[in-house]
């Protein structure tokens, strides 16, 4: 009998050990989660956070989800109410209420996410990753991975619910420990009921713009030649934006593929090579002048990269 | 053998004071006082104080000179190697987070790329803050503004 309870004892503390210590390693949840993005059904709140310069901005947004389609709205509170973005795993439209306009873009989904899981596992990879206990948030239980650079210092941190994969809180860092953004959320419902219609976004009477109407327009509007890469260059157009840098108007154009992101600027006033260099630290940059035009290329791209997309862009 | 005798005491006075009187003494002393007697002139050595005063007031100037001028030059000295070392090392400038070291275009076109990159790995489908900019003057327009009494009506 004593046995028995020394027995029953030993089994109770070690489900209880069991319970606290994470139970799957940081590699395996991140898998898990990027291939429950797929299939992944909910609705929920939360709050995301983003640094531009010193502040930092703040604002809330109601996620539905069905698989590789999300439907993201704001509520009445927000400054961006009325707006409404539908992505798929081929498109996202984006609604501006007060111009009737969507715009057309390329799916986001969660690239940065696989760009992160590259990081971290890719060959020759100096980051390092590992899980612990992430607590409760929104009513679920979290296991939480930190990915650190070589010294230990946090550089991500992602708190998923291991049953699902669902993530349900991300934060990013810079090198000093600083935190530069990230989203949580509040409340989550892993069993909602969804009508597929949500995820269709057409609207009679609007008007209907893609990137390249953007640039085109753009272009005209700031008097710069319309310089972009093919739609079958490696790289997909991802933003189109005119943007007000130190009292100049740039013609801004973003671009990415599952590993890269760079940007691209087009502007009338002249850059210093060094400077740019200098402020761009670990990205690589490169600037060339065409019909008195400063063309500046801007991102993680490596040096033969730098040169063939520079090359594409008509240097 | 005459050399070897020891001469005492008296015999050694007595022996002085023939030689000093002797001719060749009383001719010495003649010439000594036949030769004129000059007075003492004090002017050389008024012009040595003038050449002591003079020489101290140089020093004194000097000294002052030192005083001043030597830490001026060692400070000046100390300030030129602290600059060079800063300048080779870079230490004591501290560098402050993207966008913010410089208002240059060169800095802005960096900070923008850094936001807006990850404002893209952050948000995932949802808003990034270029989005944003471009939202926030959006105005509703001919919304339906439904209530839950409308639905409820139906």
């Amino acid at each position: 009998m004593k046995r028995l309870s020394l027995a029953l004892i030993a089994l109770g503390v070690l489900a209880m050990s069991g319970l606290a210590q994470p139970v799957t390693d940081a590699g395996t949840l991140l898998r898990k989660t990027l291939d429950a993005a797929a299939h992944l059904r909910y609705t929920g709140i939360r709050t995301v956070t983003l640094r531009a310069g010193v502040d930092r901005q703040v604002h809330t947004e109601l996620i539905e989800k069905q698989g590789d389609k999300t439907r993201v709205e704001f509520p009445k509170d927000s400054p961006y109410h009325g707006q409404v973005i539908v992505e798929s795993d081929q498109e996202r439209r984006h609604f501006f209420p007060a111009k009737n306009e969507i715009r057309v873009l390329p799916p986001r989904r969660e690239k940065g996410f696989a760009r992160l899981e590259r990081m971290a596992s890719g060959p020759g990879a100096r980051r390092r990753l590992h899980v612990s206990d992430g607590g409760m948030l929104a009513g679920l239980h979290t296991e939480l991975v930190t990915l650190t650079d070589p010294m230990g210092n946090p550089l991500q941190k992602l708190w998923i619910e291991p049953r699902s994969g669902v993530l349900l809180k991300r934060e990013l860092y810079d090198r000093t420990g600083v935190l530069q953004g990230g989203f949580e959320f509040t409340q989550i419902n892993l069993n909602p009921r969804i009508d597929g219609r949500d995820f269709r976004l057409a609207i009679k009477g609007v008007k209907v713009l893609s990137l390249r109407d953007d640039l085109r327009a753009l272009a005209l509007r700031l008097k710069l030649p319309e310089i972009s890469l093919a739609s079958d260059a490696p790289y997909q157009l991802d933003a189109v934006r005119m943007q007000d840098l130190g009292g100049q108007q740039v013609l801004v154009q973003q671009y990415s593929n599952d590993e890269r992101r760079f940007s691209f600027f087009l502007l009338r006033g002249a850059i210093d090579p060094s400077r740019l260099q200098k402020q761009a630290g670990n990205l690589r940059s490169l600037i060339w002048q065409k019909d008195g035009v400063s063309c500046v290329l801007l991102g993680d791209l490596d040096d033969t990269e730098m040169q063939d997309v520079s090359r594409r862009l008509g240097r | 053998m005459k050399r070897d005798r020891i001469l005492n005491g008296e015999e050694l006075i007595a022996n002085v004071d023939q030689r000093l009187e002797g001719a060749g003494q009383q001719q010495v002393a003649k010439v000594v006082q036949a030769l004129p007697e000059e007075t003492v002139s004090m002017a050389w050595r008024s012009a040595l104080n003038e050449k002591v005063l003079l020489a101290s007031k140089a020093r004194q100037r000097a000294k002052v000179i030192n005083w001043v001028w030597r830490p001026t030059a060692g400070l000046a000295l100390a300030s030129a190697l602290a600059i060079v070392f800063v300048m080779r090392t870079g230490a004591p400038v501290m560098s402050a987070p993207s966008g913010l070291t410089s208002n240059s275009v060169e800095a802005k076109l960096v900070a923008f790329h850094r936001d807006s990159s990850l404002a893209y790995d952050v948000s995932g489908p949802g808003l990034t803050n270029t989005d944003a900019v471009e939202g926030k003057a959006d105005l509703k327009l001919g919304e339906p503004n439904w209530t839950e009494d409308d639905l409820s009506s139906l």
